[in-house]
């Protein structure tokens, strides 16, 4: 799940990014409203979390963008807890939910998941493919209810793979979506985790569909 | 403040003695003076008739005294008829005016020398006081012969006439000085109508119906107007100043504060008692900069009077924007709002008060969150309830009681209940907490509006 955090506050941007990149997302980071904005028409995000007091653009402006240009992705907004006629504008705006600040990291993480969630038309917060199970709040697999260790980025492969069961999820898709921008993309590193992958979970739970990409296998 | 003596007490008080010292010299003074006339005039009379029988006495050869003719007074021919006579000499029984009647005036024994004008009062039996003018006379024929002359009225005629021209005299000043009085006070009445003007003015600015003294004033009250209008506009821009400080301050206070929020969660793990410790008294103090950051908004949007704002919008709007913390509750939001409601106030102000409310009984809730508007008689009544563990009477009672302080009206979520009623207060509302049939916390926010 690859996430842009658009924060310009330094100290709380570093510190939600840590937090999120513990949680298993890819994260990029905007530091004012025009690279907020470039960032969100250019690279495909999960979601969004969007502080509104940015600098150069306001993040109401750089949301209706977006919306304006069909980008659909999920965004939470971060609101001054005081002023509803922001909150209120938000939403109107195209926003998905919003956090009033300031807030703790878990409650952050929480509307985040949910946020997800919502988007991916799931009720159940933890994530099931047959045996298989991925619970985003604790960041845990289970295999038939045993604990499976995974690496950071073996688990943001699989947690994109699993919110989208029914899909064939191209090779560059996945690099798109577990890869912050600016780290050294290599598809070839994928194919190493999925080998790693099936090696923990078993050969066919991830297939290879030549030419399109890959797709959760097994029983369901 | 304690009332100093009034300024318009004491004018009339001071006008009010002068008027009556100023009358009372006068009335004195005239009484005076007219008594001096009556008197000469009285005297003048006496010594006239004195003159008349001098002129018209003589001695027959026996040495009887006679006069040749009567004088033409007829007082003087009645009895006790209010002017006497009566002339005396050595050797022959007295003559006197047939007013005398069986009287007599008895004078002093000092007889006068001759030519000589002696007055006495004299208090004569039956005839009452008399005020007596007297003469000794005498004849150039008879020189040894000495003739005891007296003429005579009752002072009770001369105190009567004084009598009633002082009654017309004070009368006649009395009435004046009524007049003088009302005139006195209808000068202080009117020339201190400037200084209950300046009062009015004063309480406009004091309700807020008016920001400068306004009006024109005469141009001895017109300096303190200016002076006064020069310090309202001085406070507006010390105030404005302090407010903008207060704002500044809570603002720039706001991301160190959020810092160490998400600082203390890192630590957690270590020492979760300090962390939960550090936790609690970071958010109190967030709370705190926040109220001060909502009241200075609330403060600085200038609100044009008289406006109001369609509640089903707003809360559409609010509800939306909840609807993500509702669905990760499990919560249900009823909104029961008539499409046809208005209430008063801005957007701003109505979205302030149902986003914190409903927020509010969010947090609280079990399953379901109401909210409820209705016009009753002559108000606009809001009504925001959940079903959760809501707040007993007395607590119920603490949270909105005045001069509570911020960080004890409701644990963990007292802020949005502190702004809720600050705005509800500034529109000319009233906020009341009540038991939900629902089971949880019931808050309605109550607004007057024009018509019914």
């Amino acid at each position: 799940m690859r996430v842009l955090l658009a924060e310009d506050e330094k100290g709380i941007a570093d510190h939600l990014a840590r937090a999120l990149d513990a949680a298993g997302y890819a994260v990029d980071r905007a530091a004012d409203g025009e690279e907020a904005h470039f960032l969100g028409e250019t690279e495909p995000y999960d979601a969004v979390i969007l502080d509104l007091g940015l600098p150069k653009r306001d993040g109401l402006s750089v949301l209706r963008a977006w919306r304006a240009d069909g980008h659909a992705m999920p965004v939470l907004i971060l609101t001054a807890r005081d002023s509803w006629r922001e909150t209120v504008e938000g939403i109107d705006s195209g926003a998905d939910d919003y956090l009033g600040k300031p807030f703790a990291t878990e409650e952050l993480l929480a509307r985040l998941r949910a946020l997800l969630r919502r988007a991916s038309g799931r009720a159940d917060p933890i994530l099931r493919h047959g045996p298989l199970e991925l619970d985003p709040r604790a960041g845990r697999v289970t295999l038939d209810g045993i604990s499976v260790p995974l690496t950071a980025m073996e688990y943001r492969i699989l947690a994109y793979l699993m919110h989208r069961p029914d899909r064939v999820v191209p090779q560059g898709e996945l690099v798109e979506h577990v890869y912050a921008q600016d780290l050294d993309r290599d598809s070839n590193t994928i194919e190493v985790m999925i080998g790693r992958l099936r090696r923990k979970l078993g050969r066919d739970r991830i297939e290879t569909i030549r030419g399109l990409g890959y797709r959760l296998g097994g029983p369901r | 403040m304690t009332r100093r003596r009034s300024l318009r007490l004491r004018l009339l008080a001071g006008g009010a003695i002068l008027i009556v010292l100023a009358v009372a010299t006068t009335g004195l003074a005239l009484a005076a003076l007219f008594r001096q006339h009556l008197d000469a005039q009285y005297d003048a009379e006496l010594v006239h008739q004195l003159d008349s029988l001098t002129a018209t006495f003589e001695l027959d050869q026996s040495g009887r005294p006679l006069l040749r003719t009567l004088p033409a007074d007829p007082r003087f021919h009645e009895p006790y008829g209010g002017r006497y006579w009566q002339i005396e000499t050595a050797n022959a029984p007295p003559l006197r005016s047939r007013s005398l009647w069986d009287r007599a005036l008895t004078l002093p024994d000092d007889l006068p020398a001759a030519g000589e004008l002696h007055r006495h009062e004299v208090e004569i039996d039956g005839l009452g006081r008399l005020r007596v003018v007297e003469r000794v006379t005498r004849l150039a024929d008879r020189p040894e012969q000495a003739v005891r002359m007296a003429t005579a009225l009752p002072v009770a005629e001369v105190a009567s006439v004084a009598g009633r021209f002082d009654r017309l005299l004070w009368a006649s000043l009395g009435t004046l000085a009524i007049g003088l009085l009302l005139a006195s006070a209808a000068q202080v009445t009117v020339g201190l109508a400037p200084l209950a003007e300046l009062e009015r003015a004063l309480t406009r600015i004091r309700s807020g119906a008016a920001r400068r003294m306004e009006g024109v004033f005469p141009i001895e009250v017109a300096g303190v107007v200016e002076e006064l209008n020069g310090l309202l506009a001085e406070r507006e821009r010390k105030v404005e100043r302090a407010r903008a400080e207060a704002a500044d301050l809570a603002h720039a206070l706001k991301t160190p504060l959020q810092l160490l929020l998400l600082d203390v969660e890192r630590m957690a793990a270590d020492q979760p008692e300090a962390a939960a410790a550090i936790r609690t008294h970071t958010q109190r103090m967030q709370a705190v900069a926040e109220h001060h950051l909502a009241r200075a908004r609330l403060q600085a949007r200038r609100r044009s009077s008289g406006s109001v704002v369609d509640l089903l919008r707003c809360a559409q709007g609010v509800t939306r924007a909840l609807a993500p913390v509702a669905a990760a509750r499990g919560l249900s939001i009823d909104c029961l709002v008539p499409a046809d409601l208005s209430c008063p106030g801005e957007q701003a102000d109505l979205e302030e008060i149902l986003g914190n409310l409903i927020e509010n009984a969010c947090q609280w809730a079990r399953s379901r969150v109401r909210l409820t508007a209705a016009r009753q008689d002559r108000a606009v009544v809001i009504r925001v309830e959940d079903d959760g563990p809501g707040l007993a009477e007395a607590e119920r009672n603490r949270v909105l009681a005045r001069g509570q302080r911020l960080d004890e009206t409701m644990p963990g979520s007292g802020l949005g209940l502190a702004i809720v009623r600050e705005i509800v207060e500034g529109l000319g509302g009233w906020l009341h907490l009540d038991r939900s049939p629902m089971g949880g916390l019931a808050v309605e926010a109550h607004f007057a509006t024009e018509r019914a």
